[in-house]
């Protein structure tokens, strides 16, 4: 009897948690997911490939299978539309001190120990609060605030990715500039397809080891490498941020490693981020990155040939801005993520007439390769 | 005999100092907070109960008890040190990497499977110790010796480590000196009562080996290993033990960290941190003369301070080691600061300087403080505090505190957390900027016309008074006050109407604080805070009336442990509740604290003694007065707390310990009396007479596992639950409610004959 009271209890709970969820959630179709025996499909979207079984969801928490079908639980349903400087992106080499608006969702599907966002990523579209926002009317906002670019970061784009798709179309149709900041996870050909819309890419490389990538974030160090060329073939300005975290992946010669792929893969023209990391989520334990090792790891990459490497989270740190590769002469002044001075002319050092990377023009359709 | 009574003295005597030993470097491998607390004690008194009960039926059956009591101290004084390194070691245990929060369900465990031997066996020792006493004296009596001598014993404990072994020795020390102690005892016992060879030999044995550890440098060797362990992954230059926990030093690159029970307390030279810190708010004021700070000025903040024109700083650190140990590892600008003559450094707990302060009114006061994840922080961001503080400031002053947040986006918990401050705090200062961040920092001020959030403007301020930052300028400003997240934050808590405001007797903040610090882990914790807020007081009063009630229909022999269960569970909260009273009214200062504790348990051996006498001559119905007494107690209690408020402070420091020494003497006369009363039936009216037949031991057992169930039930619903959620007042009513229900019920049974 007893069994079957509570039986009924978890039924009955469980119901009208699946109506509050049906009725909240819009139904959009998810793009890359391969139908499966039995109802279970692949989804084809990150590294993870979940099999997932009919009223399942994938590792991300935003991706389920009704009937056989795959939907995504987060399209139109941003937990924070942001207007921030792109600096805090960070993109360096575009257009620098424009707003940017940023859209971000539920969940992840990285589960890093440190996350800074963790507030949003470590929790499923249900324990958000979020109103329904169409791609139009997020682009609406960014003309409305004066945005010049719109970015899907803060947490992994990834997983919201036709939001991000149907965005940065028209985006890109109505003259702003599209960016997203990932973790490195899509598959080529979702990957492939998204970067024709895209503008830029700002990537985490979180470190250059299997072990810390396992550990720590619960995930895969070569299909973040894989990103990375992909995004370089096809031609989309990429900057790579490596968040330098005390005793996890502040070993220098794994940064010398890493800066040594960058340039043999990527060329040396990539921006790289060094940031400070300072105690978050559940490593707050740790101390914060000295600022020596920031300094020796900028070295580092200077010395193997990397051209623009910044050092990020130390406000007013002279890696803060970017400097002429040719004459040294400072170009951009920066102090943390404010722009105080700008001397580029369309793209150019205005004392040696040397060509910086990046995207530098206001105009549409500029293209950045 | 007198081996005999140093024997139970030292039953009590251990299990305090172990557990006081213990808990603190628990709280040094977790996490320190109301749950984590809250649970540690409870699964102690809960194994306490489970060793007091379930073996306790053993203690009759046992032939030798006396070796069997030496056995048992025999691996006390084994089990101690290895209790000791195991919870030194459970972080590599666990395999969690450096530097990483362990969860609350790994906690847990680990808090419940390392407690369990030592505790089990410390319950049983209560039960043996009363079946043994029971051959020189009545049983009943016996029982309520062994009772007295326990709660004695416990008092010496807490007495002597806060006054004798955290100055002198170190933790792994001081349980080697408990170890020799229940050896020596051992074998005392052995030697009188039953020279059982092989135990004789073993308990020499090992006493030589620990006087041995003790006085050759291999403990300290030890100590520095286990430590080493625990710190694996970190360089560790120094670690110190004060009153008030365990401090340690570690350093990284050209960076020192000070960690306060494992929590990192700063990092120093952070100068950003520092700066930020400091001249956000002093920015705010047009002239500020008058600073107080509370809390970790020493890694940064007071040489910023020192830059303005100041006349007098003051600095609150209650624990003197957190200076001492900084100041050998600070730059020697901090360490310059600390020397100035304009600051003034008091070891001093903040309300009570608060409470205490005549002097000139302050421009500025920074708090600087963890988040309120505790009853004890929480009395910083109370109506009450922000009250007494705009008391001491002028009319241009301004307070800054800072509590967890996000600017991108805030989820249910951080809006309740952030809100219940935010809404507290301006129904004090009705002008508060907010700084959204990772911290949200709230400045609130009295008057609105300098208050500036414009970077340009603050930036043009600091050039006026010449003073100079390396990181915070107008720039730096500009990044740090983006209208976006100010604008997003603000309209969130503005209109988040729906928290309670934070109140001295009615701390709901802290609930909200563990909420938001549960939402790091797993998702069902989580919840279960989310459906527990929302829990009507009524229906907690209607379950638990039905509950307390049911052993009247089911059945009547358990309604005398139900008594003494609600009997223990009221004095565990008489002392939570009068403890927190005392912090609120007057302030925290250890020992103080330690004699609020210290008198109810000397009013467990008054009372326990003063029963123990009549014993022969009480009716079980007095059992059912001491209890109606105890209900009356709880049901006044808030009507003293709350004219305690309006009293000087010599008199609250007077009545709390009075308070708790009234409650320690009910529960201690009650608890010989519902001994007797199972154990030989006492005639409830004239002429009459119930005689059931049970042995000591097993009497002995049921009893003292009741009364430790209910204060381990106690310390868990006081302090998680009933306080935040409904306040002090209306916990004391619940409890004195219950205690009238269990008398009501108990009174039942003994009309009917059917209470045995």
């Amino acid at each position: 009897m007893r069994s079957k009271l509570f039986f009924a209890l978890v039924l009955l709970f469980w119901s009208a948690k699946s109506v509050t969820l049906h009725s909240k959630n819009s139904k959009r179709e998810a793009m890359y997911y391969q139908k499966l025996d039995n109802g279970w499909v692949q989804c084809r979207l990150c590294f993870r490939k979940c099999t997932i079984p009919e009223g399942g969801r994938g590792f991300c928490r935003v991706r389920e299978n009704r009937s056989g079908k795959l939907y995504s639980l987060v399209y139109g349903q941003p937990a924070t539309l942001q207007i921030d400087p792109i600096e805090l992106e960070p993109m360096h080499h575009m257009v620098p001190g424009h707003r940017n608006l940023c859209v971000a969702t539920a969940s992840c599907n990285f589960r890093c120990k440190h996350c800074h966002n963790w507030h949003i990523t470590q929790r499923g579209p249900e324990e958000i609060s979020s109103v329904w926002v169409s791609p139009e009317e997020v682009i609406e906002r960014a003309i409305k605030e004066g945005c010049l670019s719109i970015s899907h970061s803060i947490n992994e784009p990834t997983i919201f990715y036709e939001y991000m798709y149907d965005i940065a179309k028209l985006a890109k149709k109505r003259g702003l500039k599209t960016l997203f900041h990932t973790n490195g996870s899509l598959n080529p050909e979702p990957l492939r397809e998204l970067l024709k819309y895209m503008d830029g890419v700002t990537v985490d490389l979180k470190a250059f080891t299997t072990e810390f990538y396992q550990a720590i974030s619960q995930a895969e160090l070569d299909p973040v490498l894989r990103t990375l060329k992909i995004i370089k073939e096809e031609g989309v300005h990429l900057e790579i941020v490596y968040l330098v975290i005390p005793t996890l992946n502040d070993d220098l010669e794994e940064i010398r490693e890493a800066c040594g792929w960058i340039k043999n893969n990527l060329g040396k023209d990539v921006p790289l981020h060094f940031t400070r990391f300072f105690p978050n989520y559940k490593l707050t334990r740790l101390p914060p990155t000295p600022i020596e090792t920031l300094e020796k790891a900028s070295e580092i990459a200077k010395e193997i040939g990397l051209h623009y490497v910044y050092i990020g989270n130390v406000p007013g740190h002279e890696g803060n801005n970017t400097y002429c590769v040719n004459c040294k002469n400072r170009l951009i002044y920066r102090v943390g993520f404010m722009v105080v001075k700008n001397e580029l002319k369309n793209g150019r050092c205005p004392f040696c007439d040397h060509r910086i990377p990046g995207i530098w023009s206001r105009q549409k359709n500029q293209n950045a390769k | 005999m007198t081996t005999l009574i140093f024997a139970i003295i030292l039953v009590g005597f251990t299990s305090v100092l172990t557990q006081t030993l213990l808990i603190r470097e628990l709280v040094t491998v977790f996490y320190g907070n109301e749950l984590t607390i809250g649970v540690m004690l409870a699964a102690w008194l809960a194994w306490g109960a489970v060793g007091s009960f379930v073996l306790g039926r053993f203690a009759d059956r046992i032939k030798r008890r006396v070796a069997s009591f030496a056995g048992i101290q025999l691996f006390i004084a084994l089990m101690l040190p290895l209790q000791f390194l195991l919870v030194r070691s459970v972080r590599l245990i666990l395999g969690v990497a450096p530097g990483e929060l362990i969860g609350p369900l790994p906690m847990i465990y680990s808090c419940v499977l390392i407690l369990a031997p030592f505790c089990v066996l410390s319950g049983f020792q209560f039960a043996l110790g009363a079946k043994i006493y029971a051959t020189v004296r009545k049983g009943s009596q016996a029982i309520g010796r062994v009772y007295a001598l326990d709660s004695a014993g416990d008092m010496l404990g807490g007495a002597l480590f806060a006054w004798f072994f955290v100055h002198y020795f170190r933790a792994l020390e001081s349980l080697c000196i408990v170890s020799i102690l229940n050896l020596v005892s051992a074998v005392s016992l052995l030697l009188i009562y039953d020279r059982k060879k092989v135990l004789l030999g073993a308990c020499s044995l090992f006493l030589l080996f620990y006087f041995w550890l003790n006085f050759s440098s291999n403990l300290n060797k030890i100590e520095e290993l286990t430590i080493k362990r625990e710190w694996k992954g970190f360089n560790l230059l120094e670690t110190r033990s004060s009153l008030y926990g365990n401090l340690a030093i570690t350093k990284y690159g050209n960076l020192y960290s000070l960690y306060e029970n494992g929590v990192l307390a700063f990092t120093t030279p952070v100068r950003i941190v520092a700066e930020d810190l400091v001249h956000i708010p002093m920015l705010q004021v047009k002239n500020p003369k008058r600073v107080l700070i509370i809390g970790g000025a020493v890694g940064g903040a007071l040489s910023e301070i020192l830059k303005y024109q100041v006349e007098e700083v003051y600095y609150l650190e209650l624990d003197p080691a957190i200076i001492e140990l900084a100041k050998k590892y600070i730059p020697k600008k901090d360490k310059e600061a600390l020397k100035d003559t304009r600051v003034k450094i008091l070891h001093m707990d903040g309300r009570l300087f608060v409470n205490c302060y005549q002097g000139k009114k302050f421009d500025v006061v920074i708090l600087n403080l963890s988040d309120p994840y505790t009853a004890h922080l929480n009395r910083f961001y109370t109506l009450q505090f922000f009250k007494e503080l705009s008391k001491i400031m002028t009319e241009e002053g301004v307070v800054s505190l800072a509590i967890s947040s996000k600017e991108t986006y805030l989820t249910e918990e951080m809006r309740d957390f952030n809100g219940s401050i935010y809404h507290t705090l301006k129904s004090v200062f009705p002008h508060i900027m907010l700084i959204p961040g990772d911290e949200l920092t709230l400045i609130a001020a009295n008057k609105a016309q300098y208050l500036s959030d414009d970077p340009v403007v603050l930036g043009d301020r600091l050039k006026e008074r010449s003073i100079s930052t390396s990181y915070v300028n107008s720039f730096y400003l500009e990044g740090r006050l983006l209208p976006w997240p100010i604008k997003y934050v603000s309209g969130i808590l503005e209109n988040h109407k729906e928290v309670k405001l934070n109140n001295d007797f009615h701390p709901i903040t802290y609930y909200y604080g563990i909420g938001h610090w549960s939402t790091y882990f797993q998702p069902f914790l989580r919840k279960a805070f989310g459906y527990l807020s929302k829990l009507k007081l009524s229906w907690l009063i209607l379950g638990l009336s039905i509950l307390w009630l049911s052993p009247l229909l089911w059945r009547r022999r358990l309604t005398l442990p139900l008594s003494t269960f609600t009997l223990g569970l009221g004095g565990m909260v008489c002392v939570v509740v009068s403890i927190l009273g005392f912090q609120i009214l007057y302030g925290y200062v250890y020992h103080r604290i330690g004699i609020i504790t210290a008198s109810f348990m000397l009013g467990i051996v008054v009372g326990t003694s003063w029963m123990n006498r009549k014993l022969e001559r009480m009716r079980s119905l007095v059992f059912c007065i001491l209890q109606i007494v105890a209900g009356i107690y709880f049901l006044c209690f808030p009507l003293i707390l709350d004219s305690l408020s309006r009293v000087n402070l010599l008199i609250i420091q007077i009545l709390f310990p009075l308070l708790t020494f009234l409650m320690g003497f009910l529960v201690g006369g009650a608890f010989p009396l519902a001994n007797r009363i199972y154990l030989t039936g006492i005639e409830p009216f004239i002429g009459e007479r119930v005689v059931p037949s049970r042995s000591v031991g097993r009497v002995a057992g049921i009893f003292y596992a009741a009364d430790l169930l209910g204060g381990s039930l106690g310390a868990l619903m006081a302090s998680l639950l009933l306080i935040p959620l409904y306040g002090i007042f209306k916990t004391c009513w619940v409890v004195g409610w219950l205690n009238l229900l269990a008398m009501m019920s108990l009174f039942v049974a003994i009309k009917r004959r059917t209470y045995a």
